[in-house]
């Protein structure tokens, strides 16, 4: 269906031609390459073939992908323009590019002035803070005048220390004075946890004051290294702060001077990761002294594209399709409009090669399912214009723009059924009719009203979920049918789609048609029966028996049907918050001014339930795929085609002629 | 007041008392999560915001029903109608109380998730999604009492 068809290739050729080779494979960009582990493990090919590494060549172009990436980080934020929203890249051609990396060595030097003066800021940063730690350590003995590097006379002493705040000052100047009177004790400075306090002494006085500071938890306090007064010490201090935030604020102009080379060193920092990616992929090639082999994934459409590039090269190559049950890469392809649902199965798992791709099946129904439990005119009318703006922009590519696109689809689906379910923001018509006009403009819906009319609206979502359902079994029955399971198609699907509507028949009763109930006994116990009986001619051993397992699976189809469910509840808790914000409004309103209190609400609620029950719908609308479509026959277990080509970040490179 | 009405109220109060307080819960847990989350790379407070906000819907759908409730009581006069009413109030409140703050701790796990790895947001919304399944199914089946009042 929508996988790939992949096609193996292996090429061996002459060691001259390796580097241009992997140069213009990279360009051309549809192939995989294989890891080479296994054979370079195998004695026979180890015998006559090396791998190659260039690890140290990776790491330092890592290091300096990693430089260069803090460069443009750094740049960012000096970078005064107006930033985009969502950022794309910049598309360059090939001329261009190639033209501009000749500038290499500009861009280099340029990356490399970011770099040392990112360096000095920070070094600068950090002289500042010690510096500010200095002056903290300084500023409670701002008034001691006493040179810092004194600490005493010929025949006195001089200390400085801490005391705990606590302390009164008087009680241990009268413990010393008992013992001497050679002394001078005083506060400098106090805070919330200590008293600052220097004590001058005769040296005789020496132990008599020591033993009463230490009895009082004096702690000396040494100022190493340094001379002056405080005062001056602190001066000092200032002035070299002055001098560091001077040099700081003239690095970061020559920043701010450098945002204009911003552009040139995203390319740098392009160009550098297309090198990494490409020494990187030297350990996927085994070579001998003169020759080198590579082997891999392309797609089946692009073989031609890749034989001729290797035949330039003058390489022996292979071109063949996989074998029968072998594992190939996957890529999906479906056609425009489906393409951007594929994030949502990508979301889960891809498909393995031997599955199908099922999301041209449940694209519908993921925006049906969307547009039921979103339901309203006004909030899919927003959905699809953002949507639809967003994409033609361009400025968008990838998922991003598959995501965005899809939500365009969801916001159609959401318009539609508004219409069928007759909403618009809500009931603001007829809520907004009755404050400011005669109150006779009502929206009527097409269909019916779902608040109005909640079991009519549960039958409709049972239904719709057993459509569901039964297209996923569907797909399950394809699948056994191709690999030749008849009996556990008949016994897993086709007696299924008698046994359930037989079911609904049997409990509904005549109330559907005359001899509803009969009918429905029949189809239950014929259905019944069959999914009983196939097992035990088709199966083996015990598993003749396992029919009477299989019948069980009824409860798990009971549940999955009350899991639609939430398409009803979704629906009624968007539109009745809605109902409720506009009543809210409606009561604001009074009078000619009564309108903008009004707008104000009005636009303020439904901006909140827009993205409230946006979200839960989207989220809904995806569990119902994984959980009930794609639970009923996929797998998921296919490995992603991951194609040997430039991953730029910055810069997208085209070719001229395309 | 009438009898009925007084019922109507308590079941109202029963609706959104119980799920309001689980959803508080749970974004508060998923909050202190994304902080975390944040500090690290403040980048991702996109995404960890919108795994928080999911947290808010349980309290929601028991707003919208006590905002049904209240609206019904109104009118209501005897007590059966009431009784009634205050019932139906029952399924949503106490299954939006446990599925807020359960799903609570899995909007945690899924914002330690993105913290962990980048572009996991949807998966990670899913999971939580999942348990409000019950959440959902309990306005149903809460609606559907109401409505047969």
């Amino acid at each position: 269906m929508a996988i790939v068809r992949m096609d193996k290739f292996m090429a061996i050729g002459i060691d001259a031609a390796r580097e241009p080779l992997m140069t213009q494979l990279m360009e051309l960009g549809v192939t995989e390459l294989n890891s080479q582990k296994d054979r370079l493990n195998d004695d026979e090919w180890s015998a006559i073939v090396t791998g190659e590494r260039r690890e140290s060549a990776v790491s330092k172009l890592e290091a300096r992908i990693n430089a260069v990436s803090g460069v443009l980080k750094t740049l960012d934020a000096f970078d005064t323009s107006k930033k985009p929203l969502f950022r794309s890249r910049r598309t360059i051609d090939e001329h261009t590019f190639s033209e501009q990396i000749e500038g290499l060595s500009a861009m280099e030097a340029d990356a490399d002035k970011v770099l040392s003066l990112m360096t000095s800021i920070k070094e600068l940063q950090n002289e500042t803070n010690k510096i500010e730690t200095a002056i903290i350590g300084f500023a409670p003995w701002a008034d001691y005048d006493i040179p810092l590097e004194t600490y005493g006379t010929e025949s006195s002493c001089v200390n400085i220390g801490m005391m705990p705040s606590e302390t009164d000052i008087g009680i241990v100047q009268s413990a010393i004075e008992e013992k001497t009177d050679m002394f001078e004790l005083a506060v400098v400075s106090e805070d919330a946890d200590s008293k600052y306090v220097y004590a001058v002494y005769h040296k005789e006085a020496a132990e008599a004051v020591g033993e009463a500071l230490r009895e009082y938890s004096f702690g000396e306090v040494v100022f190493k290294d340094i001379e002056g007064t405080t005062a001056d010490n602190i001066a000092r201090c200032e002035a070299e702060r002055a001098a560091l935030a001077d040099g700081m604020r003239q690095a970061e102009e020559s920043l701010a001077a450098m945002a204009e080379h911003k552009e040139s060193i995203e390319l740098y920092h392009d160009y550098l990761v297309i090198e990494r990616d490409r020494a990187q992929a030297a350990d996927r090639m085994l070579i001998t002294e003169r020759t080198f082999y590579l082997d891999g994934w392309v797609p089946a459409s692009a073989s031609e594209a890749l034989g001729a590039l290797l035949a330039r090269h003058g390489c022996y190559y292979e071109i063949t399709a996989p074998e029968k049950d072998e594992e190939t890469p996957i890529l999906l392809k479906n056609n425009e409009f489906i393409e951007p649902v594929e994030i949502v199965t990508s979301l889960y798992a891809l498909p393995s090669s031997k599955e199908i791709d099922p999301t041209p099946v449940f694209a519908l129904f993921y925006i049906c399912f969307f547009g039921i439990m979103f339901a309203d005119m006004g909030y899919g009318a927003i959905l699809a214009a953002v949507s639809f703006v967003l994409v033609r922009s361009g400025k968008m590519e990838g998922t991003a723009r598959k995501f965005i696109k899809q939500l365009g689809y969801c916001g159609v689906a959401t318009f539609i059924w508004g219409m069928v379910f007759g909403s618009f923001f809500g009931d603001l018509v007829s809520v907004a009719s009755a404050t400011f006009g005669d109150g006779t403009a009502v929206l009527d819906p097409l269909w019916f009203d779902p608040v109005e009319n909640t079991m009519y609206m549960m039958v409709f979502s049972c239904i719709v979920g057993l459509i569901h359902i039964f297209v996923a079994l569907g797909v399950k029955a394809h699948l056994l049918v191709r690999d030749g399971k008849v009996a556990e198609a008949i016994g897993g699907v086709f007696l299924w789609y008698a046994l359930i509507p037989g079911l609904v028949f049997l409990l509904a009763g005549d109330s559907l048609f005359a001899g509803a109930s009969t009918v429905g006994l029949w189809m239950t116990i014929l259905s019944a029966g069959g999914i009983i009986v196939v097992p035990m001619f088709a199966g083996k051993g015990a598993k003749r028996l396992s029919g009477f397992m299989n019948l069980y699976g009824i409860v798990g189809y009971l549940s999955d049907v009350l899991s639609y469910m939430r398409l009803l509840a979704l629906c009624l808790a968007g539109s009745v918050i809605a109902e409720v914000f506009n009543m809210l409004a409606g009561m604001s309103a009074s009078g000619i001014l009564g309108i903008i209190p009004f707008i104000l609400i009005v636009f303020a609620s439904h901006i909140f339930n827009f993205l409230m029950s946006g979200m839960g719908a989207f989220v809904h609308s995806i569990r119902l795929q994984y959980v009930e479509f794609m639970g009923k026959f996929y797998e998921g277990s296919g490995i992603a085609f991951e194609p040997f080509m430039r991953k730029t970040e910055y810069i997208r490179i085209v070719k001229e002629d395309v | 007041m009438e009898i009925g009405m007084v019922f109507g109220l308590i079941g109202a109060v029963i609706a959104f008392g119980c799920s309001g307080a689980g959803s508080a819960v749970a974004m508060s847990w998923a909050g202190q999560a994304a902080a975390g989350v944040v500090k690290e790379d403040s980048r991702k407070f996109g995404q960890t915001l919108v795994l928080q906000a999911m947290g808010s819907t349980n309290g929601i759908y028991g707003l919208l029903l006590a905002f049904l409730v209240i609206q019904r009581s109104m009118t209501v006069t005897d007590a059966n109608t009431g009784l009634w009413l205050l019932f139906s109030c029952v399924p949503m409140g106490v299954v939006g109380l446990v599925a807020a703050m359960v799903q609570g701790k899995a909007l945690v796990s899924g914002i330690m998730l993105i913290g962990k790895k980048s572009g996991e947001l949807s998966k990670a919304l899913i999971y939580a999604a999942m348990i409000e399944t019950y959440a959902i199914f309990a306005l149903l089946i809460s609606f559907i009492m109401y409505s047969n009042v």
